[in-house]
């Protein structure tokens, strides 16, 4: 055990902090489990050396598929064989001599853990199975603990044998990710794997920040690097903060009105607006939108493909022209799933009795989340600021990347929303008239609704699924498999399970086998090593 | 970059986008009139070209396509549609973003083709030598992803146009060459047309679908 | 001093100007598509008379609203105001200026969508659900085609912001190539879909069925419907500032110099001028597409601005 922390370590330890605290507010404290997790986190954060990185690394799985198992077990089946494929790859990853090998098992084994596209498909059963502040620690914690180790290796300790072509993998697996993460969160139903879903797309965005950076650093481009880098990073700390904030909210969903289904939500505002203020404060952050927290992080990732698609071979640029498509796509998608987790949830009519009684929330969680929320904050006005404080980790990563100024002011634009505020405040009150007046709603000139269903008719209201069934129909089809499923679980998923299906047959059947069958096994065996001196003696 | 060239190759690209809309069109009618359009450009392409090389074959050329593609092959379409009663019929052959898609990559394919053959002629003639071909390809999309004979026509009078900008754009061409192309597609045209009036006596429909399902009994 | 003084009489000058002249132009385009009709249409000055109207009139807030229901108009309209504000009209150099990277401009725009699409959600009635579904599908194709174009502009003028864009365009000669005439008709398409104009959308239809962005405003009413229809007017205007600035930007005038703006006024009402005229007469010349139709149209949008940079890559002269 040799614990050596550098200012990477500080940065992710830093990220890691505030979500642990708010988890634990938030009523995980009194877990074993849950602080074995926190702590093999921060083994594998703090570690100098392979071993103590890798032995925290599976303490770290170990502890979150119990915390998984105790949520629900077929997904913690799932998510325990892509724990062990990934200690699979990264254990002999981490004693190999650079080389691409060796990055590409990281890539796998850290992949496989981060939920980067096509080894994705475990995260959005497995993070919304255990209680929300596991699933906040897991979706803010785990999978950067996971990019953790992407980074030191790719930027670090492979440097000396870095090539182009790794980025461009990172980049690819990357927009695949934000693509089919954006898409299914948009389309999904349960709130929780709705943000599930919503943690692929930003793992995928992350990566392809990495991505650009690391090509970059292999082709010795020091603008590119520099943004792609900060990209990266910034998109890490604001992912770390209002994906917990998120995911504790709807824990506390799930504890008022007992269900997540955004088909039996709604209205939520009405009786949980302090809940409702902060779960808005975090989809504003998950839809990037300017002025919240996510949108720097955006901002940057799409100057750097900008920046790289003005430089290189033709086939480059056409692939960085195509990555800023995906990219766009993926913007709008995430805005989509985020208005649309946001409008069902908290806005209109309650859809069912516990929705319309749902008390707002006070105490432990509150704090928790107003924790999340308040350090929020400056991530969202003052992004260059926080870029700054992360010089030390950019300059370790990168030692000769340029790192420009941020181009995109927060404070200004709020400055020039705030004047504009007051001119329209003093335009309302000189000439409007005042005062609002409540009355039934015109709702397409139907009639009131009958006396015993004070809401109205739930079923008249459009629901979560109905809200994205035009997405579904124009491009859900062409990039989903059948039912809406995840397309890596028709391609890569089924096909694996049928292969281990057929080897259980098999060792099945050698174990059913009669007498003669295994002494003519042990025989052949005998043969075929005879066979093999023999020729081996005379070749 | 003089107005000249600027201008013959915006053309060019008006063309092009002219090719790449017919694959998204359903209606025939949007096709006629987008390849009526798309001829009328090319014949003030080759004005343009033959004013500024000062060829009189050109300005020869632009009178033919002007009148012959943007006046009367259009015309000639327009009364198949009304005779066959096709003014509200909608393409349901290959579908539409499939078929955007490839053509964008059909574009890609010509530019890199165009791109490491001409590398050392002025980046001009490049760009309308990759335009041509990408308008010759996308026309041939356009035959092969339609199941309405009629469309099918049109990415042919298509690809022909791509030729005829590839020939204006190459000083020296020779008019012979264009014109015999010219009266070739007039004749393409007109075989084709008794050929459609044959298709809808046998088999009630413009759809090639029919005649497929014949071919293969066939076999 | 003087620069600062005079970028801020400028700034003021641009600010005044856009917002007094948007419901004038909303007025001038419904005007002229009501000629193209064959009626004779409300005055040129309709508008703001509609926006007083509204302003006099009590607002009424259903009773199924929850307390978010006046933060979504104010959103959206200041979403667009500020976004308004960094756009250059007839003159660049403004202190705004160097706020008004293009991707911020995408960011803003997000913010009024959203607003719009939570302001439909918040009653819980079925067409503002309906209208904010459609939107979101349109939306996701839009933004993707707007960056790809974007690309084409930031590769041509070495600089992001539009600003930076409209002068580049302006002093360095550019050409007329092929690469602007795609990004072109994507910008177009995309902003007849921002818009809301024929035909991925009417603004000026009545059935609840087919609307989109009225769809989801069907709720509002007095100073909220204001606030959700003024925005709709400054985002027109502000497109057209955008297809000016970057497609006609000769002669802009300079923010520190005084006697470039009377010139560069002049243009930028003949500018804005011509596209009120252009924009109805396109409307009423083709139909509105069905809703599922519209993908394809953003979509082809999106594959223009592709092939513009796939263009812009040839003509560079860059090879394999």
């Amino acid at each position: 055990m040799h614990l050596q922390p550098d200012a990477l370590s500080w940065l992710f330890l830093g990220i890691l902090l505030p979500q642990v605290v708010a988890s634990a507010v938030a009523g995980m404290r009194g877990s074993v489990t849950f602080w074995v997790f926190g702590l093999g986190m921060a083994l594998a954060l703090l570690a100098g050396d392979a071993f103590t990185l890798i032995f925290g690394f599976e303490l770290m799985s170990a502890a979150s598929w119990l915390l998984v198992l105790r949520g629900d077990e077929r997904p913690a089946t799932f998510y325990v064989t892509m724990a062990i494929f990934s200690g699979a790859c990264l254990i002999p990853a981490v004693f190999l001599p650079a080389s691409s090998v060796a990055f590409v098992l990281i890539l796998l084994g850290t992949g496989a853990k981060a939920g980067l596209a096509p080894l994705h498909a475990w995260l959005p059963k497995a993070h919304p199975a255990p209680p929300a502040g596991v699933s906040a620690l897991m979706s803010g914690g785990m999978v950067k603990v996971a990019l953790y180790v992407l980074i030191r290796y790719a930027f670090i300790i492979l440097a000396p044998a870095a090539q182009p072509w790794w980025g461009v993998v990172l980049i690819a697996a990357g927009l695949a990710s934000v693509l089919i993460g954006a898409l299914r969160a948009m389309l999904e139903v349960e709130l929780k794997t709705v943000l599930a879903c919503s943690t692929v797309e930003h793992v995928g965005l992350i990566a392809v920040g990495l991505g650009v950076a690391l090509r970059a650093k292999a082709m010795g481009d020091e603008t590119l690097e520099g943004l792609g880098l900060q990209a990266a990073l910034l998109c890490i700390v604001a992912h770390a903060l209002f994906k917990p904030l998120l995911f504790l909210g709807a824990g506390e969903v799930k504890h008022a009105v007992g269900t997540t289904s955004l088909n039996w939500l709604g209205g939520l505002v009405r009786g949980m607006p302090r809940l409702g203020g902060l779960m808005l404060l975090g989809a504003a952050c998950m839809a990037a939108l300017p002025l919240g927290a996510g949108f720097a992080p955006e901002f940057l990732l799409l100057h750097a493909i900008i920046g790289a698609a003005a430089t290189g071979g033709i086939l480059a640029r056409l692939f960085f022209t195509a990555a800023l498509a995906i990219l766009g796509l993926g913007a709008a998608l995430a805005l989509g799933a985020a208005v649309r987790l946001f409008g069902m949830g908290f806005l209109g009519r309650p859809r069912s009795l516990q929705a319309a009684a749902a008390d707002d929330i006070r105490g432990a969680p509150l704090m928790a989340m107003g924790l999340l929320a308040v350090l929020i904050l400056p991530v969202a006005l003052l992004p260059g600021l926080v870029l700054g404080t992360m010089t030390p980790v950019l300059l370790l990563l990168a030692p000769q990347a340029a790192l420009p100024p941020l181009a995109y002011a927060p404070l200004s634009l709020a400055v020039l929303a705030l004047l504009l505020a007051a001119a329209l405040g003093f335009v309302l009150q000189r000439w409007g008239v005042r005062g609002t007046r409540e009355v039934a709603g015109w709702n397409g000139g139907f009639g009131a609704p009958p006396p015993w269903l004070p809401f109205g008719d739930p079923a008249t209201q459009p629901s979560a699924t109905g809200l994205a069934e035009p997405v579904a129909r124009a491009i859900g089809r062409g990039v989903l498999a059948r039912d809406m499923a995840d397309p890596t679980e028709a391609w890569l998923v089924a096909p694996l399970l049928q292969l281990y299906r057929r080897l259980v047959r098999l060792a099945e059947r050698i174990r059913r086998a009669t007498i003669r069958e295994r002494l003519a096994f042990v025989f052949g065996a005998l043969v075929v090593f005879l066979l093999a001196l023999g020729l081996g003696e005379g070749g | 970059m003089s107005l000249t060239f600027s201008l013959a190759h915006l053309m060019g690209g008006i063309v092009l986008l002219c090719g790449f809309l017919l694959l998204s069109q359903r209606r025939l009618a949007a096709m006629i009139t987008l390849y009526q359009i798309q001829a009328c450009v090319l014949a003030a392409a080759a004005f343009w070209q033959g004013w500024a090389q000062h060829e009189l074959n050109l300005y020869l050329t632009g009178i033919i396509t002007l009148a012959l593609k943007g006046l009367l092959l259009p015309y000639g379409l327009r009364q198949i549609v009304l005779r066959f009663n096709l003014r509200r019929a909608v393409e349901s052959g290959m579908g539409m973003a499939l078929s955007l898609i490839l053509g964008v990559g059909l574009i890609g394919i010509a530019v890199l083709v165009v791109l490491p053959s001409t590398m050392r002629a002025v980046s001009l003639t490049r760009e309308d030598l990759a335009i041509a071909l990408s308008v010759v390809l996308l026309g041939l999309l356009v035959m092969v992803s339609r199941r309405s004979a009629l469309a099918q026509i049109i990415g042919f009078l298509s690809t022909e146009n791509g030729l005829v900008l590839a020939a204006i754009g190459m000083p020296g061409m020779p008019f012979v060459a264009e014109f015999s192309v010219a009266l070739l597609v007039l004749l393409a045209f007109l075989v084709v047309g008794v050929f459609l009036l044959r298709i809808r006596e046998h088999f009630d429909t413009l759809d090639v679908t029919g005649i497929e399902a014949i071919e293969r009994r066939g076999r | 001093m003087l620069g600062f003084a005079l970028g801020l009489i400028a700034t003021l000058l641009h600010a005044a100007l856009v917002f007094a002249a948007a419901p004038l132009v909303a007025g001038v385009v419904g005007k002229i598509r009501a000629w193209a009709l064959g009626r004779r249409g409300a005055p040129v000055w309709q508008p703001y008379l509609q926006l007083y109207k509204l302003l006099r009139k009590s607002t009424l807030v259903p009773e199924t609203a929850t307390e978010l229901f006046a933060l979504w108009p104010v959103a959206c309209f200041l979403a667009t105001a500020v976004a308004m504000l960094l756009v250059p009209s007839f003159c660049t150099g403004m202190l705004t200026a160097p706020l008004g990277d293009f991707i911020t401009l995408i960011g803003l725009f997000a913010i009024a969508r959203a607003a719009t699409m939570l302001g439909g959600m918040e009653t819980g009635f079925g067409f503002g659900g309906a209208g904010a579904g459609r939107e979101v599908l349109f939306s996701i194709f839009a933004e993707a085609a707007l960056l790809v174009a974007l690309l084409c502009f930031v590769l041509l003028a070495h600089g992001a912001t539009v600003d930076g864009i409209a002068v580049a365009f302006d002093t360095q000669h550019i050409g007329i190539s092929v690469s602007l005439g795609f990004a072109l008709a994507a910008l177009l398409a995309v902003a007849l879909t921002e818009t809301g104009r024929i035909p991925t959308d009417n603004p000026s239809g009545h059935l609840e069925l087919a609307m989109v962005h009225e769809a989801m405003l069907l709720e509002y009413s007095g100073r909220f419907l204001l606030l959700f229809e003024y925005a709709a007017m400054l985002r027109l205007l502000l497109w057209m500032d955008l297809i000016g600035a970057i497609f006609i930007p000769f002669r802009l005038g300079q923010a520190g110099d005084v006697f470039s703006w009377p010139g560069g006024l002049l243009l930028w009402v003949l500018k804005i001028g011509a596209m009120a005229v252009v924009l109805p007469l396109f409307e009423v010349s083709t139909a509105k597409m069905r809703v599922f139709r519209v993908p394809e149209f953003l979509g082809a949008a999106m594959l223009l601005g592709f092939l513009a940079s796939v263009f812009l890559f040839v003509a560079a002269r860059i090879g394999s």
